[in-house]
This record gives C-alpha cells, sequence and structure tokens, in this order.
C-alpha cells in the first residue's frame, strides 16, 4: 500500500497534523500540503511556543488562518491526541 | 489564478497537483514497491546525491538552484513536467493527455513570466504555442489577408497583427486558436469557421453582456450562430468579444496585476472585428480566396505564420505606447479605407461609430489572462443554471462582504479573497456551498408533498383515511388500497372503529390484472408493472424476515451502545484509521485518473474506484467506507464518486449507508444522546456532511429511484438500525425525513405517470407501520433537551452566519413526513407525543409576538423568528388539516 | 578499483539494514537529544522514519516518557542523528 514515509504522511493531509518544530516549538493545524522537506502548508494553524521562566514551563499559542512551515526546522509530524 | 499568486487547487494536494499521467505512473511505481523488497536506492530520487544535511543550508536543494527538486511543491504549476509532455507528443493528444485543465496561472506568473517562452507551458489548453511547427493542417491555414495590391508600412503591419491579435477568435490567425486544431479558415471569410465558438473547457456560450455593467452591451447569445462576417453585422462583433478563448501568448504583456476579478470586465479584449486591412467584400471574397491565401506577398516580406508569430511578441513592450497611438492609426486606417474602397456615408459612419467604440475599449485590453476571463465566465454561467442563485453568484457574496464591512478595507480583503477562493475550488472539489442548499431541497420536497395534501379536500381526506384504515384493518392482504373513489360508494366516517367491516374484497391478482389493463396504453407503466414484482419480492420477502441476519446482528449489538464519541472504536472496527486514510488515498487516485480519462474523452472505467470503495467488503465489522464518511475528505470526495458510478452501484452504496447509519461517525455525533457536547469542528463536521452528501442523497432520490427502492432502503434502515437512536442525530432524522417525504410524494403522484400497484402500497404500509413502531413513544425525544440547544447555539455564535437560535425546523419536517405518510390514528398518536412541543412552540413565539410589538431593536428579529416558528409548526400542523395562528390552533380553511 | 566495490557493499549493507529492521522496534535519536522509540513503520533513502506506537525520551529510555504517541510518528530525516534496533 503505502511505502515511504512520505506516503503515510500523504494520509494525512486534510487532516489535523501535531508538527513538532526546533526550538521548543509546536505547531497543530489542517495538513494542507508538503513536500520532500517537510515544507508543510497549515491551515487554521496554532503555534505554540514553550518557554522556561523562573525555572517554569510557560507556553504561548498564535493562532493564523494558513502557514508555510519551512521544512528545516520540521522535526516530527503526527496526529494530534484529540484526532486519533 | 489566485489571489496570493500561486495556485490554491495545486497547494492543496502535492500529489493531486499533477496530472493523471504522472499519477498513473506514481501508482504504477507504487504497487511495484509493494510487491518488490524495498530498494532504498530506489527512494533516494536522486535527491541524495546532493544533500550534504547540514541542518539548515537546504537553501539550493529547497529553493532549486540548480538542482532537480521534483515538483511536489511546485505552486507555479509543473511547468518543468508540462513542457516536456507537450514537446513528446506533438499530435492532438498532447493537449488531452498532459495536464489537467483546472491548472490555472496566476497572475504573478503571468507578469513575471514576461516574455513569451514562457508561457506556453501553463496548461494543456496551451501546450501547443506553435502548433503550426509540426501540424500541416495550421500550416496550411493561410496567413492574414492583406489589402490587395498595396504594400504596407511596417508599421501597419504590425498593427495589423496586433489586432488580429485582438480579435474575436474566428479571425484569429492560426497560432492563435484553442489547440483542439480546428481546421483554420484564412482570412478570407467566405467560408464560416467551424467550431470557433467552442470555448477550450467546453462549456456553452457565455451569454455575454450579462452582468456585465460598465460596457453593457447586451448581445444576445444567437449572434454566435450567424456567419462572422461581421462587416455587414456590426454588433456581432462584439458579440463574440468576449469568448474566453484568448490564447496564453498574449498574457505577459499585461503589467497590471489586477487586484480582483469582479473589477475586471471581459470586454476589454477590444474587437477590432473590423480590421480595416480586412474588409471583406463580400461580393469578392469567393473569388478571392486563392489571392487571400497567398496575401502574405504583398507585405514586405513573405511570412508563413510561424514567422508571424515572432513580431507580434517583440512588439509587446510597446503595446502601450501604440495604444496611445491607436487615434492617429484610426484616422490612417480610415483614409485608407477610402482609398481603397470608397464607404457610402452610412457605412463610414457606422465605421466611425466602431472605431469609437474600439478606442474606448482597447484601453483596458488585455487586463485579464484568459483564465481570468474563462473564471468569470464560468461565474455568470453557473449564476443562470444554478438552483441557488445567490449562493452561486460570486459577485453577489462579495456585494454581501462589502456590504457588510462598509468599505473595502484590509479587513475584508481577506474575506473576499476567501470568497474568492471557495468559489474557485480546489483539491477537494470543494466549491463552497452553504449547508441548507441540500435541506432547502429536502425542505422543499416536505412543504410540496404537505401542499398536496393539503389541497385536496378535508372531507375527501377523511374518508380516504377511513378507508385506509379499514384497509389496514384487512392486513395488509394486497387489496385495492389505491381504489378509492367510487369503488365502495360512500363510505361511513366512523373514524376510529376498531373493527372494520370488511366491505368489499378484491383478490389482488385480479386487481393487478384490472390496473394492468387499464395502463395498458401506457409503455412506461406496463414496463413499471412488469418489472415491479422482483423487485418487491425482495422487499417484502426481506421484510418478513424480520429477524436480523447473523452479520447484522454482530455488527448492531455494539453499533449504536457508544456512551462516548468513540470514533476509534468503529474505525478499528473498519481496519484502522491508517487503512481507511488510506482508502481515501486510493479512492482520490481513482476519482482523479477517471475525471483526467473523462477530460481527454477515454472510456471511464469505475471498476477500479468501485473496488476502492469496499462497499461489499465483508471482512470488517464495519464496512470500510462507513469509515471513510469519518473524514471530512472522505465526504467531501463523494459527488464526484457519483458522477460515475452506475444507478445499480450508487443503490447498492446507499444501501450500505442506511445498514450501517449507526456506525456513521456523523451520526454519533450529530445525535444529542451520544454527543452531548458537540464542539464547533464537530458542528463544523455536521454541516459538511449536510451540503455535501445529504444533498447527493435527494437528489439521488428525487432523479433517479423508484418507489420501491426508496422502500427498500428505509427497510435498510429500519432493520438494521436503531431508529429511536438515530432519530435523535440531527443528520439521522433528516435522512429519515428524506426517504419518506420522497415516497409520499410519489404516492401523491399516483394519478400521473407513477401509479403504483396494490402490493406496492401494502409493502409501503407495512414499512411504515415497522417505522412508526420503532418511533412510538419516543417520537418526542427527536426534540433535542434543552441543554443540548443551548449548547450548540453558544458554539455556533461564533459564526457570523449562524442564527442565534436554534432552528427547529428540521424537526417539524421530519413530524410532517411522518404524519403524512401515516394514517389518521398515526398522526393522533404523533400528536399525542409532541403536544407538549406544540404548545411550548407556541408559548414562544407569542412571547416573542410581545417582543415584535415593542419598539426594541431586536422587534424586527423577533417578529422573524416568530414567523418563523410559526412557519414551522405549520408546516406539520397542515398535514392534518391544522394551522396554528396568533397563539390558537384552528382548523385549515 | 577495490575501494569502489568496497563502497558499494557497503552501501548495500546499510540499505539492506535498513530494509531488514522495518517492522522491529527501534531506537531513533534526533540531533535534538529526543529518542523515540516504537515500531519502524518504513523508511526512505533520507532517513525520514515513520514509526508506530512511539514514545518519547530525552537522550535516554531512563528519562522520564515526555510523550506517547498512538498514530504513526513522521520523523523528518535530516534531524535524525541514528537509528538503531532495540
Amino acid at each position: 500500500m503505502s511505502n515511504t514515509p512520505l506516503d503515510l504522511l500523504k494520509l494525512n493531509l486534510d487532516e489535523k497534523v501535531y508538527v513538532k518544530l526546533r526550538g521548543a516549538r509546536s505547531m497543530t493545524g489542517t495538513l494542507q500540503a508538503f513536500d520532500s522537506h517537510c515544507n508543510i502548508v497549515l491551515s487554521d494553524a496554532v503555534e505554540t511556543v514553550y518557554d522556561i521562566v523562573d525555572g517554569e514551563m510557560r507556553s504561548s499559542e498564535r493562532s493564523s488562518e494558513m502557514v508555510f512551515v519551512r521544512g528545516d526546522s520540521v522535526t516530527l509530524i503526527t496526529t494530534p491526541e484529540d484526532e486519533e | 489564478m489566485s489571489f496570493f499568486g500561486f495556485d490554491a487547487s495545486g497547494a492543496q494536494g502535492p500529489q493531486r497537483a499533477r496530472g493523471g499521467r504522472q499519477q498513473h505512473q506514481q501508482r504504477q511505481q507504487q504497487q511495484q514497491h509493494s510487491q518488490q523488497p524495498l530498494d532504498f536506492d530506489d527512494t533516494y530520487k536522486g535527491y541524495g546525491e546532493y544533500a550534504p544535511e547540514e541542518e539548515d543550508f537546504l537553501n539550493d536543494e529547497t529553493f532549486g538552484n540548480d538542482v532537480e527538486v521534483g515538483n511536489n511543491f511546485d505552486f507555479g504549476h509543473g511547468a518543468a513536467a508540462a513542457a516536456p509532455a507537450a514537446s513528446a507528443a506533438p499530435g492532438a493528444s498532447a493537449g488531452a493527455s498532459a495536464a489537467p485543465p483546472q491548472q490555472h496561472r496566476s497572475y504573478v506568473a503571468a507578469a513575471a513570466g514576461g516574455v513569451h517562452p514562457a508561457a506556453p507551458v501553463d496548461s494543456a489548453a496551451d501546450l501547443k504555442p506553435m502548433e503550426s511547427l509540426w501540424n500541416p493542417a495550421a500550416a496550411q491555414a493561410a496567413p492574414p489577408a492583406q489589402p490587395q495590391g498595396r504594400v504596407l508600412s511596417l508599421e501597419e503591419v504590425e498593427r495589423q497583427q496586433r489586432q488580429m491579435q485582438q480579435m474575436p477568435p474566428q479571425q484569429m490567425p492560426p497560432q492563435q486558436m484553442p489547440p483542439q486544431g480546428y481546421a483554420m479558415v484564412p482570412q478570407g471569410y467566405a467560408i464560416p469557421p467551424q467550431g470557433y465558438a467552442i470555448p477550450p473547457q467546453g462549456y456553452a456560450m457565455p451569454p455575454q453582456g450579462y452582468a456585465m455593467p460598465p460596457q453593457g452591451y447586451a448581445m444576445p447569445p444567437q449572434g454566435y450562430a450567424m456567419p462572422p462576417q461581421g462587416y455587414a453585422m456590426p454588433p456581432q462583433g462584439y458579440a463574440m468579444q468576449q469568448m474566453p478563448q484568448q490564447p496564453m501568448q498574449q498574457m505577459p504583456q499585461q503589467p497590471a496585476v489586477p487586484q480582483a476579478p469582479v473589477a475586471q470586465q471581459p470586454v476589454a479584449q477590444a474587437p477590432v472585428a473590423q480590421q480595416p486591412a480586412a474588409q471583406p467584400q463580400l461580393d469578392r471574397s469567393a473569388s478571392s480566396l486563392s489571392q487571400n491565401s497567398q496575401s502574405g506577398t504583398p507585405g514586405p516580406a513573405p511570412m508563413g505564420e510561424a514567422e508571424l508569430a515572432a513580431p507580434v511578441h517583440q512588439q509587446m513592450p510597446q503595446q502601450m505606447q501604440q495604444q496611445q497611438q491607436m487615434p492617429q492609426q484610426m484616422q490612417q486606417g480610415r483614409q485608407r479605407q477610402r482609398n481603397r474602397e470608397p464607404l457610402t456615408p452610412e457605412e463610414q459612419k457606422r465605421l466611425d461609430i466602431r472605431h469609437a467604440k474600439v478606442e474606448k475599449i482597447l484601453k483596458h485590453s488585455g487586463l485579464m489572462t484568459p483564465r481570468d476571463k474563462d473564471f468569470i465566465t464560468r461565474y455568470q454561467l453557473s449564476q443562470i443554471v444554478t438552483e441557488d442563485p445567490y449562493n452561486e453568484d460570486f459577485y453577489f457574496q462579495v456585494y454581501k462582504i462589502i456590504q457588510r464591512g462598509g468599505v473595502v478595507g484590509e479587513s475584508n480583503k481577506g474575506l473576499i479573497a476567501r470568497a474568492y477562493l471557495e468559489h474557485s475550488g480546489h483539491r477537494l472539489g470543494g466549491r463552497y456551498k452553504r449547508a441548507d442548499i441540500a435541506l432547502q431541497r429536502m425542505q422543499s420536497q416536505v412543504e410540496k408533498a404537505v401542499t398536496v395534501a393539503k389541497e385536496r379536500p378535508l372531507r375527501k381526506q377523511e374518508k380516504e383515511l377511513a378507508q385506509q384504515q379499514e384497509q389496514e384493518g384487512e392486513a395488509a392482504s394486497g387489496a385495492a388500497a389505491d381504489s378509492r373513489d367510487g369503488v365502495l360508494g360512500r363510505i361511513s366516517s366512523s373514524l376510529n372503529s376498531k373493527a372494520p367491516r370488511r366491505q368489499l374484497q378484491i383478490p389482488a391478482a385480479n386487481k393487478d390484472a384490472l390496473l394492468n389493463s387499464l395502463l395498458v396504453n401506457d409503455e412506461h407503466h406496463a414496463r413499471a408493472s412488469a418489472a415491479a414484482p422482483d423487485a418487491l419480492m425482495e422487499v417484502t420477502e426481506s421484510l418478513g424476515n424480520v429477524d436480523l441476519s447473523q452479520k447484522s446482528r454482530v455488527r448492531r449489538r455494539s453499533s449504536y451502545a457508544f456512551s462516548s464519541v468513540d470514533q476509534s472504536s468503529v474505525m478499528s472496527r473498519s481496519g484502522g484509521r491508517k487503512f481507511v486514510l488510506s482508502l481515501i488515498e486510493t479512492v482520490y487516485e481513482e476519482v482523479l485518473e477517471l475525471e483526467a480519462n473523462l477530460r481527454s474523452g477515454k472510456a471511464t472505467d469505475v471498476q477500479k474506484l468501485w473496488e476502492a470503495l469496499h462497499i461489499n467488503d465483508e471482512l470488517y465489522e464495519v464496512c470500510p467506507f462507513i469509515s471513510m464518511l469519518s473524514f471530512d475528505k472522505g465526504i467531501k470526495i463523494m459527488p464526484r464518486i457519483f458522477n460515475f458510478l452506475e444507478k445499480e452501484q450508487k443503490l447498492q452504496l446507499l444501501q450500505t449507508f442506511f445498514s450501517e447509519l449507526s456506525h456513521l461517525n456523523i451520526i454519533i455525533i450529530s445525535s444529542y444522546k451520544t454527543n452531548p457536547q458537540p464542539s464547533e469542528a464537530q458542528l463544523k463536521q455536521i454541516d459538511v456532511f449536510q451540503t455535501v452528501f445529504l444533498k447527493i442523497i435527494v437528489s439521488f432520490l428525487s432523479s433517479s429511484s423508484n418507489f420501491i427502492e426508496i422502500m427498500g432502503l428505509l427497510l435498510h434502515l429500519i432493520k438494521n438500525n436503531s431508529v429511536s437512536f438515530i432519530s435523535t442525530s440531527k443528520i439521522g432524522l433528516n435522512l429519515i425525513t428524506v426517504l419518506i417525504s420522497r415516497a409520499a410524494l410519489i404516492r401523491q403522484d399516483t394519478n400521473r405517470s407513477n401509479m403504483l400497484s396494490s402490493p406496492e402500497i401494502s409493502t409501503w404500509n407495512e414499512i411504515y407501520d415497522k417505522l412508526f413502531t420503532a418511533l412510538e413513544s419516543k417520537i418526542a425525544a427527536v426534540f433535542p433537551p434543552r441543554e443540548y440547544i443551548a449548547k450548540v447555539t453558544e458554539k455556533s455564535a461564533g459564526s457570523a452566519a449562524a442564527p442565534q437560535h436554534y432552528d427547529q425546523a428540521y424537526i417539524w419536517q421530519f413530524l410532517a413526513s411522518l404524519a403524512l405518510s401515516g394514517k389518521l390514528n398515526h398522526q393522533r398518536i404523533i400528536i399525542d407525543e409532541v403536544r407538549d412541543q406544540i404548545f411550548g412552540t407556541l408559548a414562544e413565539a407569542g412571547q416573542l409576538a410581545t417582543a415584535a410589538a415593542g419598539p426594541g431593536p431586536d422587534a424586527a428579529d423577533s417578529r422573524y423568528r416568530r414567523d418563523k416558528l410559526y412557519q414551522d409548526l405549520n408546516l406539520f400542523l397542515n398535514v392534518m388539516g391544522l394551522v396554528a395562528r396568533d397563539g390558537e390552533i384552528s382548523e385549515l380553511k | 578499483m577495490s575501494t569502489v566495490a568496497d563502497k558499494s557493499e557497503a552501501v548495500s549493507a546499510s540499505t539492506q539494514f535498513l530494509s531488514d529492521i522495518i517492522g522491529k522496534p527501534v531506537y531513533v535519536k534526533l540531533h535534538s537529544g529526543m529518542l523515540y522509540t516504537g515500531t519502524l513503520e518504513s523508511i526512505d533513502g533520507f532517513m525520514n522514519i515513520a514509526l508506530s506506537s512511539a514514545t518519547e525520551h530525552y537522550e535516554n529510555k531512563d528519562n522520564g516518557l515526555i510523550n506517547t504517541y498512538n498514530s504513526d510518528v513522521f520523523l523528518r530525516g535530516t534531524q535524525v542523528m541514528y537509528i538503531s534496533e532495540v
């Protein structure tokens, strides 16, 4: 059926995905498109930035309707837990 | 074509952005992969060679500096892929087999492309930029006509060429013709060119002049039917100018990048049908044909059209300047005209008017690409043919946005862009449609049925009911259900008699024979009743078989017993999420391939698609097809699947669908029992389902299914599902409504073409009884509890368009259809059970009436809501001959 | 000549390894230090990796579990430091 990891990623088109980025960031949104460099386009995306302030983990969110994520910073892509 | 300068449809799915051919190859590769052990060298695809993989330093690779980066993310749209296709397939098949035509050229690409060599690679429609190079037919076509015996200056030649370029298609030189390779007619006018009026995409004529305010030449499309000798009939030039057919080659000259297509009008294309050099002398044209075919020679140099094309390109930069020179040129043209052939004053006047118009129009020339014109034409057309003019009307949508937002500011620019994108369609075929369209259709179906019932005289209705009741007492013996008037004479109106006296029984066989003899004249009827028994027997048989089959019992045990929204448990019983997702991908690929075949005129074989749908897959506890509908993308592909399936397959698909309704994710999340607190995303999903799938069902039922099939579907629903559970979900209730209201309509229609046989009627009565029994004592449960309504209202309050109150119309529609098909005792039971809701609605309407009387700003809203409540309630009450008005229920007059 | 042969042998050995471990439980360490354990669903020439039922730890499995992923996890090849069979 599917063989390469990118083929498996293709199954997630038009579905919600969770993308882990470098620099303690993550992004969830609907996967609109991707390529072999892991450049991805997400719609209704929410970016979460984690930060440690006074030894305490904090996170802040930012949302945008459509976002293009450059492949470099992507480390991991999966389905968010509430969608499984 | 897009606001963002890249193709939205391409961005949706990198794999799908490519043509069917590549898809196919890809799939073949995949198949090979699945058969052989994985060879990693294959998966490199050459990427590894230039990937030193040092974190961020992948610029070259990513942005394609001298490396082959593939076209997964090629927003500019497969230029690389299309070009080889064009050169590899010089024949007519080139256009057909390469990229799909919905690939658009973006403004940005058009502006950036600048020079011509970049243009032709854009799409299938433009894949043959210089057809003459390989197409002998085109090469034979003569270069444009020149005035006989006169040597033109270079400037004049250029101007002619430019005018030709802007001319309506029937006068275009060959290299600018649509790529289908129509045999070209030289400029000699004697032969009306064939097929010039067919735009590349093959839709109907643009009824130009429609909704084109600035110029407003409301030319009737009939203009096309006339011969193209425009001279004697000046307006035709205008009639034809708006053909969305101008080839790509002219695009790059445009310096301006339009902001929004609304502002642009197709009239930008100058007609110049009256090209001075080509004034057709009708009487002479036939004899001068041969001359015309050589008429390139009097010019500065002999030119084939391949050469002709070059100067046209070169002059592009001068275009603006030249346009400013137009007046003088016009003068010259007229001068020359006079020199050549004296014109009557009338002709001269017309010519002047024409020139003035041309001049006026010319300054907008070329502002729009052919794609833009295409787009606009499509919208103007769709607006005319649509059943839902407001939602399909792009202009109206934009107008609404502007109205709402006052002026076009930054804020609603985004909205306009969104409206545009929603209209222009993308991977999911998702043209923007509002959810209520399907509902509207359903509603109108119910209303129609109710109206028919209402129109019948009340007495007669009572009489019929009484009669039906009596027949019911005969326990569906197949007695004549449709012999009503006259046969029995007057019937006593003891409506409630428990054991009605058997007044007359006609043996069913005789009755059928009688019916058939009555219908013998009508072929359709004869066929229908001949075909009926088999199918009917099936229905009746399955009716008799009340016990659930082994398979459905297994399924049923766990189907509606969910304590919560548990998509994954359903999913896992149909092969798992990944499996279902991969099925959807396969289905998409199949559909895309079929669509590609359709476009290129090849045969479409739906077998593979059918297999991919796994409709009859018994391997899994829950049919994988049902699980596909758990995903939005699975739902959204359905209309496109339905384009290809045979009727038999559609029916089978719907049977599976109705059989396993309880497993349907959408039922589970739209039932207040299993999902008392729907999330916004879920409400959206419900919306999508109504928009897409319910609509398919409604149109299938109303267009191509007969009574027996509808009964069959209803039976599938009743037998394999808990009706009382399904009726607690909005979607489920709608589905039942669709079936029974359609059946009611057909039954009412008996006096016209659809005469139903008595076995059909009695089978229907049986099925209805089953349905009713399943619902009895739980009818009030179709009304969601207050908390649920509050929750939904609160969630949907966020979106601007959603109503601030819960619309219960669908419930009243259901009750109306249920009552409509039932007999008087059924109707009594229904009224009994929903009495509280009826009076509750009346009370609410009363309160709103008070509010509406007040001066507050909400008065109008209250009035609207009050009217709406009465309207919904009356839909149901009218069936029983009642009407609610001003807080009271009275008999319908 | 022999070096070429050696090289191609080495390449085929590594691809051999990669295709052999498909379907087996593996560790994948990223440059960031994250360690993922799961069943190797698939892997390609870029070292893009798909794992099923993956868990996430920092550096070492003995360090606390950070995350469990129930559906397939895609790991980007450029971020992968190594992959090894459990």
